[in-house]
């Protein structure tokens, strides 16, 4: 028998993953921007999917302004949540969030994240389309609800959020 | 003169850029943007370090750093290549900046990277005269790639810890030349 040596997908261990990424996710032409969230308590679910063991230690938003509370989460192919961080205040930055480590096997996840009001976060460029890439929404869905009822986007809003493989950086 | 990454051939490795998505260094999102639709410009900032994040599929030899050279050149340029824990593993130590518009190649001694582990490659330059082939991409959109900056780090220092965010919209050409192992 030939035993072939078992490749590692880099990305696992990247600082920071995220809606961003292609092959993994999201990503639109030209620049991602801050912009108006489409819909208080609305939340939007993004494909990601994860090729080798990869821990999660902490999830982020690129917040925009200082309006409203953002909640961050990652869900199961199932619609079950693994991980959410309940509502942190939005800020024009980046926001960390730990949580408690987890170790995602491989295999296909939604990105979630939902918005208390309009408040700002930056989402990928206007002219891409969600709808064709999978992305899905919930309205009433802040806190990020436990189990995930997701419809078709209605709207081109990626936002970009994701989690984080270290504890901290360099 | 058009920037096209170089094929690998015989008796060497592939290289790995920060401007496309392999082995994730820095910007898959500028696989998609492309750094051919960047363009010269003077870094940023004196004896600034910029970093970006990458791994590796299987044990690979790195043994070679590339950086895509703007219209101008100017003082001396460092490469090198840090763990996660920020510990220097290889450097070029400072070399003059040579070449303008052109591939700059700074040879590094061979150094094995492995899968599943957090690297990353560094470029700084000490003066803002020197040009790099870069994207503006935005400060904050850089940061959110995982692209990390430190003042006061020519040459590379080590250890080099306490980085910061993005603070300019700069995103440099850098290739990584290595082997498997």
């Amino acid at each position: 028998m030939t035993y072939t040596s078992r490749s590692v997908d880099p990305s696992s261990v990247l600082p920071l993953m995220s809606t961003l990424h292609i092959y993994r996710g999201i990503c639109g032409d030209g620049l991602p921007a801050s912009s108006v969230w489409p819909s208080a308590n609305r939340a939007i679910y993004v494909p990601h999917v994860v090729l080798s063991p990869t821990w999660v230690r902490r999830l982020w938003f690129a917040g925009g302004n200082t309006t409203g509370n953002v909640d961050v989460g990652i869900y199961r192919q199932d619609g079950s949540r693994i991980v959410s961080t309940g509502a942190i205040a939005n800020a024009n930055a980046l926001v960390f969030t730990d949580v408690t480590d987890i170790l995602l096997p491989p295999g296909a996840y939604w990105i979630a994240a939902s918005q208390s009001s309009t408040g700002q976060v930056y989402r990928s460029a206007t002219a891409f389309a969600s709808r064709g890439q999978g992305v899905c929404e919930e309205e009433s869905a802040h806190p990020l609800p436990a189990t995930m009822t997701p419809v078709v986007s209605s709207v081109d809003y990626v936002p970009i959020v994701g989690y984080s493989t270290i504890a901290a950086e360099l | 003169m058009s920037y096209v990454a170089p094929s690998p051939v015989a008796g060497r490795g592939i290289t790995v850029w920060t401007s496309g998505d392999t082995y994730g260094v820095g910007a898959f999102c500028l696989a998609t943007i492309g750094l051919d639709n960047g363009a010269s410009g003077v870094w940023p900032a004196a004896n600034r370090a910029l970093l970006f994040p990458f791994g590796v599929p299987s044990v690979m030899t790195a043994y070679k750093i590339i950086v895509g050279n703007g219209s101008a050149v100017s003082g001396n340029v460092d490469v090198g290549i840090y763990d996660a824990a920020g510990t220097l593993l290889v450097s070029s130590g400072s070399t003059a900046q040579a070449g303008t518009t052109a591939y700059q190649e700074f040879d590094i001694t061979n150094t094995v990277l492995y899968p599943g582990r957090l690297y990353y490659v560094a470029l700084a330059l000490d003066n803002i005269v020197g040009a790099v082939r870069r994207v503006q991409y935005g400060a904050r959109n850089i940061e959110h790639l995982g692209v990390r900056e430190k003042a006061s780090a020519f040459p590379l220092p080590n250890p080099l810890t306490g980085t910061s965010g993005i603070s300019s919209s700069y995103y440099p050409m850098i290739g990584i030349e290595m082997v498997a192992r």
